[in-house]
């Protein structure tokens, strides 16, 4: 035998054996079945840093004005408070000091006589 | 070094009062309830200007800009003699001190006024203390800023400060609901 003809015998077209797609088929399947799903993890809402955040800048948030209102109403009261009592106190240099200048003309009056 | 951290400390108190330490003056009102005690500096003085209302002159608020400090003790007592002449040295003693000067002095049966100042440059004063000594009252005033000698009478009056009561109600009081309106027939 030639060569040729050894590689024509080796290349030659035979049939696939009985049952071979059907095989190729089932194992197809049964490795299509075992493939894994990927896994979902689903947190509960207080688990998630992520809402504590949102959750805690919403809070400071609603915080921040109310405290900012709270402190300018308690400046304006401290500063009404000085007011009130600057008031006071400069009535009472103007009462003390028209006391002495009565003192002074009354002493002056005294020396004149 | 311990005994100039002790100087030091001593005097913190007393450069934060403009010189003199108010709080020595309180003994005098030992012996009563009827007192007047007003210590106004730095930054309540600055807030008590920013309250003052629009109806304030600008030569007002500019006096009131002016001042560093307003000190008073005033004391009102029942009886004679209530009140130790001596405790108010410290202050006579402090105010002979630096450029201070007594301009006035009036005596009288039992009373006693003084009124010093402290000049300053342009004819200005830089203080004005008071110290008014009566045998059942007695009043220190204490006055430090840049000030002429006529602002004093200017700042007297109402200085255009809104209604005070109204503002301090609202603090302590929460807020009533408004009742509900009647229907008018």
């Amino acid at each position: 035998m030639s060569f040729e003809d050894d590689v024509r015998h080796s290349l030659r077209r035979e049939s696939p054996p009985e049952g071979f797609a059907a095989k190729v088929l089932a194992r197809a399947a049964a490795l299509e079945a075992v493939k894994p799903t990927p896994k979902v993890v689903v947190m509960p809402v207080w688990r998630r840093p992520a809402a504590w955040a949102i959750a805690a800048g919403v809070t400071v948030a609603a915080l921040i004005p109310a405290g900012m209102n709270e402190y300018r109403v308690r400046q304006e009261a401290k500063a009404a408070d000085a007011a009130r009592q600057l008031v006071l106190a400069l009535d009472i240099t103007r009462i003390q000091l028209q006391k002495t200048k009565e003192k002074l003309q009354k002493a002056s009056k005294q020396h004149a006589l | 070094m311990k005994k100039l951290i002790a100087v030091i400390a001593l005097a913190l108190p007393l450069a934060a009062q403009d010189g003199f330490d108010f709080s020595r003056l309180d003994k005098l009102g030992a012996n009563t309830d009827n007192k007047v005690t007003v210590t106004l500096d730095g930054d309540l003085l600055k807030m008590a200007a920013g309250f003052l209302g629009d109806s304030s002159d600008a030569d007002t608020k500019a006096i009131v800009n002016s001042l560093k400090g307003v000190y008073i003790r005033s004391f009102k007592f029942k009886q004679d003699g209530m009140y130790h002449e001596a405790d108010l040295e410290p202050l006579r003693a402090y105010l002979k001190q630096g450029r201070w000067s007594r301009i006035v002095e009036a005596r009288e049966d039992g009373e006693n006024a003084e009124i010093y100042i402290l000049p300053e440059t342009g004819g200005r004063l830089a203080g004005v203390a008071i110290i008014s000594a009566e045998p059942r009252e007695v009043t220190v005033v204490y006055i430090a800023g840049s000030l002429k000698p006529e602002d004093v009478a200017k700042m007297s009056g109402s200085l255009g400060i809104p209604d005070l009561g109204r503002q301090r109600n609202r603090l302590r009081a929460p807020e009533k609901k408004a009742a509900p309106k009647q229907e008018e027939d």
